[in-house]
């Protein structure tokens, strides 16, 4: 389970504070599937860094699965990261000069796995993702909607807690986005967690229930019935 | 219980070290693999020039002296050397140190030499004015018995025109090539002897007495000493020279290869110390060498660690560059949990690997190419036969060198680009 309490992000541009977030409290619990969303510069991507440890509050706690996290230092972050969330950036988030296999198991060969395993797991895991075929193929040779699902799949190997996705259809055509949203209700419909941003209203009401933004303070909260999901 | 806690973290910490390097690694050879070509072999290049610059200078100049005094010691000093006191005019008790020499069973020969110096006179029989200027020119003579100084400093292999002495000779005379204007480097030909070949005559002026003497043969040697003197036997110098003193002024000695000469040396001394001055070698050829020595491997450092430098710039620039052009990268890398440490080992080792590359395509050409053929064909330096002076201790410390500044030139920028906000990094921002 993720909980803030009265989480409050400002940035500076130059001399300026900027309020982003401004006293956010949520829950999200497991196995849940959470779409953020809202208008562009409501603070939704900023909610996300700050939720996926990517960034730190200004003030405010941070809790997943009790645990206070928004006190990590660096390397603690990173080290939770590696064995606790999972991300799904927006487009061209692989490492170019690494086959999809590897974009996929490099956080399992981070955890001390052995080569052998790793690629095992990377297989299931693009398998699970209709990627079986793409294995050797590097970025630059799969499509948009190819590279966000290698993304998926890299970012569920390591069996996280919560899979974060920041704008994960962004740039992709109604069909791919389509294709990836699949692949997360998939993946939510197995048990695991997404918090997932976007400013595309049709896809967050794919989502289980929907935050919806405004001016770095939560305007919405509902729960989306599953029967009543929009469908394409 | 202790002892158990001190296994446990030591077992973590060699699986956190050997996780870094492992994933390190694996990054390092996928960016190499996929990086330009040109580009890899460009910079490994670099490397390879800056390893042989700092191998090779070093080598050639140390060499130089190295082979100066390789050649002194096979032709003119031997393993140990006998002369005569500062003030003295010659070895004193001299027949009794040989007398002694026989008793080291290290000696493998000796050779005493009577030294004076004279005047020689070439084409004094083609002269018809007494005006005209004489070709003559005052040079070191050695009174020598030819086999034994042939066993000791190998003189015969020396000679390249005509033939090399007998004992017991009484007219024939070795001249140093440097004496001769036809083997002349430049030098004018004033203070030289003009078309001198064997079988010519020459004549000696010593005690205001000149004597007429044969050239049996040229000697050609770059050691001073054995190429710009003239060899005879020493009975006939002694004739010449018209003294009862049957004292030397020189005595080489040859010791077998395993013997310490340093020993030998002190031993000799020891029991004639009064009489004569006995050096190694090394000794003999005086400070001069060692502190030309100093300078050149001073020089060669001094352009060794311009290469480096300039090798250690180019590593960090194209350091600087793949990862600042990978700057989002390094950010989703940290995103998906690859700690700072990790990445920063990356690009160390790809910097590592463009040296070690580098540097081990400069030992093969050094060691397998350039030194045999030096050994078989020495530079032709004026005062010696060049050759590369390249030991492997010295060469291993010159490659632990260029490896620890690749090492940081390749650490310091990673770690300005590795070190930035995760999420500026992933977004582009500054």
């Amino acid at each position: 389970m993720i909980e803030t309490k009265n989480l409050i992000k400002n940035y500076y541009l130059g001399q300026v504070e900027v309020k982003v977030i401004k006293g956010i409290n949520i829950k999200i619990n497991n196995g849940e599937f959470v779409a953020i969303t809202g208008i562009s510069g409501a603070g939704k991507s900023t909610l996300l860094y700050q939720l996926s440890l990517l960034d730190s509050p200004t003030s405010g706690k941070i809790f997943i699965d009790g645990q206070d996290v928004s006190e990590f230092g660096e390397t603690k972050k990173t080290n939770f990261r590696l064995n606790n969330l999972g991300f799904v950036f927006q487009e061209s988030a692989l490492i170019p000069e690494l086959t999809a296999e590897e974009n996929v198991f490099l956080p399992m060969l981070m955890k001390g796995y052995k080569i052998k395993k790793c690629r095992d797991l990377a297989k299931e895991s693009l398998e699970k993702l209709n990627m079986g075929d793409k294995l050797k193929n590097l970025p630059s040779q799969l499509s948009g909607g190819q590279q966000q699902r290698v993304a998926i799949a890299r970012g569920i190997i390591n069996k996280p807690k919560v899979l974060f996705a920041d704008e994960p259809t962004a740039n992709l055509d109604s069909k791919t986005s389509q294709t990836v949203l699949d692949a997360f209700k998939q993946l939510n419909n197995e048990g695991q967690t997404i918090v997932m941003v976007t400013h595309e209203k049709i896809y967050a009401n794919e989502a289980d229930r929907v935050i919806e933004i405004l001016d770095g303070k939560i305007l919405k909260d509902k729960k989306i019935n599953k029967n009543y999901r929009i469908k394409k | 219980m202790e002892n158990k806690i001190k296994i446990y973290i030591t077992d973590k910490l060699y699986g956190f070290c050997k996780t870094f390097l492992r994933v390190g690694f694996f990054l390092t050879i996928r960016r190499i693999r996929r990086n330009s070509v040109w580009l890899s072999i460009l910079v490994t290049f670099i490397m390879f020039v800056t390893f042989i610059n700092l191998v090779l200078v070093n080598g050639i100049l140390v060499g130089l002296i190295e082979g100066s005094k390789k050649d002194n010691k096979e032709q003119y000093t031997s393993d140990v050397f006998i002369n005569s006191l500062e003030n003295e005019t010659y070895i004193k008790n001299s027949n009794n140190i040989i007398k002694n020499l026989s008793s080291y069973d290290e000696i493998i020969s000796y050779t005493p030499r009577v030294v004076t110096s004279g005047l020689i006179e070439a084409n004094y029989k083609n002269r018809t004015n007494l005006t005209d200027k004489a070709n003559e020119l005052v040079t070191t003579i050695a009174g020598i018995e030819p086999e034994l100084e042939d066993k000791t400093t190998n003189l015969s292999k020396h000679v390249i025109e005509g033939e090399y002495l007998q004992n017991g000779e009484n007219n024939e005379i070795l001249i140093g090539s440097n004496l001769l204007d036809r083997y002349s480097r430049g030098v004018s030909g004033d203070t030289l002897l003009i078309n001198v070949y064997p079988g010519d005559t020459l004549r000696i002026l010593i005690n205001e007495k000149y004597h007429e003497v044969i050239v049996k043969g040229i000697v050609k040697s770059k050691v001073s000493s054995v190429g710009n003197r003239i060899f005879m036997n020493k009975k006939l110098l002694r004739k010449i020279i018209g003294t009862p003193n049957l004292n030397y002024q020189e005595i080489a000695i040859k010791l077998k290869t395993e013997s310490d000469s340093n020993q030998i040396k002190k031993l000799i001394a020891k029991d004639f110390k009064k009489d004569a001055d006995t050096k190694t070698s090394d000794e003999a050829l005086g400070s001069f060498f060692q502190d030309i020595k100093i300078t050149f491997q001073l020089l060669s450092n001094l352009i060794g660690g311009i290469a480096l430098f300039v090798a250690c710039i180019t590593i960090y620039i194209i350091i600087f560059i793949n990862a600042i052009t990978r700057r989002k990268y390094i950010g989703i890398l940290k995103g998906i949990g690859i700690c700072d440490l990790t990445i920063t080992i990356s690009y160390i080792l790809q910097a590592l690997i463009y040296a070690i590359i580098g540097s081990i395509a400069g030992l093969l050409l050094t060691y397998f190419i350039i030194k045999p053929y030096i050994d078989q064909n020495p530079i032709d330096f004026p005062f010696s036969d060049g050759i590369l002076s390249v030991p492997i201790s010295m060469t291993l410390l010159r490659f632990l060198i260029l490896i620890i500044l690749t090492a940081i030139a390749g650490y310091i920028p990673s770690k300005i680009i590795v070190k930035k906000n995760t999420l500026d990094s992933i977004l582009g921002r500054n």
